[in-house]
């Protein structure tokens, strides 16, 4: 898969742009705040129909303007998609696919594949397990849309949930829990046997790559720690598992006043030579780890949509040493990356012959 | 500030309290009506006052009519030994094209959302479990909406019936009929796929 040009239009500090990209590497460079990651942002947006900086969408509209538009086209195992994201301000979103209006925008979901990688994601090690739950949903939100509805429909039960359980302490709202937790195990279940398996996928995936990175000291593991219906493999284990549970923790569920088991509670750890990495990594085992995940989320999104997703890589490759330059290099040869940094004649690119480079100033790109 | 005369401005913002209506659409029908022959702008007027004053709620299925009993209700030609319970009176109207359902309905008038402050008191759930009370009814239908508020206060209905002997059943969800397969969103055919059927 890859993205032959996009356009922008009013977009934060864009007024009117047009890019090319080349099939393979694609470098930004220039100094900070000028609009590299804006570039970004933008592929990212029309991939989950959403940024990942921002739920301010007003943001997006350029200053002085009104009206914000973005076309993206790209090729996808043959086949040529346009995706254009219309905004106006304080007004509905509207999304096209091939001039045809989405009725609902999640329906961009997995159109459009990509991986994200920014300094940011270094939270997916260091910070808590929110950050790795994020991690594992925006993957299988783009693979399987059914995932996405599971977690959509789940979430909005617990909600509900929720809002009873802290309602009312005194009165009777026992019998009125039935009929939610009926729906919070049904969908969460499923969320759970989900994550179970991509999980399974991408340590298998991550700890070879790991291994190869390190030269074979390491033995990376990522192990899946389910609040509910752990060591349950079966779709009717985990419920009944996971049903048990709930009624079990109701009087604390009431006394607290909010749920506190399920999947929103799940836990993701990651291991190193079995010392979790979060607490006893060190920064370059963290770094090391990080590389090894995002790369194994790449191969998994082509396992699953049988072409290459997109890599963004948002001012990270300069952060790497040589070493993991080259192996991150190494790995993307057929994969087209935008990239962006603040000057590239330091970067190692190995080999790589073909990529196209370009300099942005002040909401404009200059194709050198 | 005050454009307009007083009378205009005060039915310009009551146009504008009005769904899908912002300040443009009002100012817009309020000078259409300004145009209009006097007598048909009465008309208009009493119209909406008509309906207001006289359309109530069916004292049996809380259908809305404007007598105490709906048409349907009072209509003995129904089949009075079934009720198909919907959320909203424009259900009423979606179930009645079919033309096929000839039993009775109940109105409950929402879901429950605790989200929205709405529990199983504020909706028409008393008045449903009381016309259970006589031995006519043999099957309670639950068409609420296919989402998960729908699916709570259906479930609510359900046990409190099933204890009653009375056959409680769920509509299906599935693929729209007369279209194509390839159009059905992912999340409809999946539910089609969990309630298939043998044949």
């Amino acid at each position: 898969m890859n993205i032959e040009s996009i356009y922008l239009l009013n977009f934060r500090n864009y007024s009117e742009q047009y890019i090319e990209l080349d099939p393979g590497l694609n470098i930004f460079y220039g100094e900070n705040a000028q609009g590299k990651t804006n570039i970004v942002e933008a592929v990212y947006l029309l991939t989950m129909g959403k940024s990942h900086r921002t739920n301010k969408y007003n943001e997006l509209v350029k200053w002085d303007e009104n009206d914000t538009r973005i076309r993206i086209r790209f090729k996808k195992e043959d086949f040529q998609y346009d995706i254009d994201y219309m905004l106006k301000r304080n007004q509905k979103k509207q999304i096209k696919v091939n001039d045809i209006r989405l009725d609902k925008l999640s329906d961009i979901i997995g159109k459009l594949n990509t991986v994200i990688f920014s300094p940011d994601h270094m939270k997916i090690i260091k910070e808590g397990p929110s950050e790795r739950r994020k991690f594992i949903d925006s993957i299988l939100s783009q693979t399987k849309p059914k995932y996405y509805y599971n977690l959509s429909q789940y979430l909005k039960v617990l909600a509900q949930r929720n809002i009873l359980l802290s309602s009312d302490k005194n009165n009777s709202i026992e019998k009125y829990l039935d009929i939610w937790d009926n729906q919070l195990v049904d969908y969460g279940s499923k969320i759970i046997l989900e994550r179970q398996l991509f999980i399974s996928e991408i340590d298998k995936k991550a700890w070879e790559i790991n291994k190869e990175l390190s030269g074979g000291r390491e033995n990376f593991h990522l192990r899946y720690m389910p609040s509910v219906a752990e060591n349950k493999h079966d779709i009717k284990d985990i419920k009944e598992a996971f049903e048990k549970k709930i009624t079990e923790s109701r009087a604390v569920d009431i006394k607290r006043g909010t749920t506190n088991y399920g999947p929103h509670r799940d836990e993701l750890n990651l291991y190193i030579n079995d010392k979790e990495v979060r607490n006893y990594g060190s920064q370059g085992q963290q770094r090391s780890a990080l590389l090894s995940l995002k790369i194994s989320e790449m191969d998994y999104i082509k396992d699953e949509i049988g072409s290459m997703p997109i890599l963004l890589l948002d001012d990270v490759f300069s952060e790497l040493d040589k070493t993991r330059q080259g192996f991150l290099i190494s790995f993307i040869k057929n994969v087209q990356v935008i990239l962006t940094c603040t000057e590239y004649e330091n970067l190692y690119l190995g080999d790589k012959s073909g990529y196209k480079v370009f300099y942005v100033k002040s909401g404009k790109v200059y194709s050198e | 500030m005050n454009y307009y005369a007083a009378p205009i401005a005060k039915l310009i913002e009551a146009f504008t309290k009005l769904p899908g209506i912002g300040s443009k659409t009002a100012q817009r029908l309020a000078f259409y009506l300004l145009d209009m022959p006097q007598n048909e702008a009465e008309e208009l007027a009493y119209a909406i006052i008509n309906a207001k004053r006289n359309v109530r709620y069916c004292e049996v299925c809380s259908n809305i009519t404007d007598n105490d009993r709906c048409n349907i209700c009072s209509d003995p030609k129904r089949d009075n030994s079934v009720i198909c319970v919907v959320e909203d009176p424009r259900d009423v109207v979606a179930m009645e094209k079919t033309r096929e359902y000839k039993g009775l309905y109940h109105v409950l008038h929402g879901a429950i959302s605790p989200m929205d402050g709405i529990g199983p008191d504020d909706i028409r759930i008393k008045e449903l479990l009381a016309r259970l009370g006589d031995d006519n009814v043999k099957e309670v239908i639950l068409a609420t909406n296919p989402n998960i508020e729908g699916e709570a206060t259906a479930m609510y209905i359900s046990k409190l019936i099933k204890p009653l002997g009375i056959k409680t059943t769920r509509i299906a969800h599935g693929v729209p009929v007369g279209g194509d397969l390839e159009y059905a969103d992912e999340v409809t055919l999946m539910k089609a796929l969990e309630g298939r059927r043998e044949i």
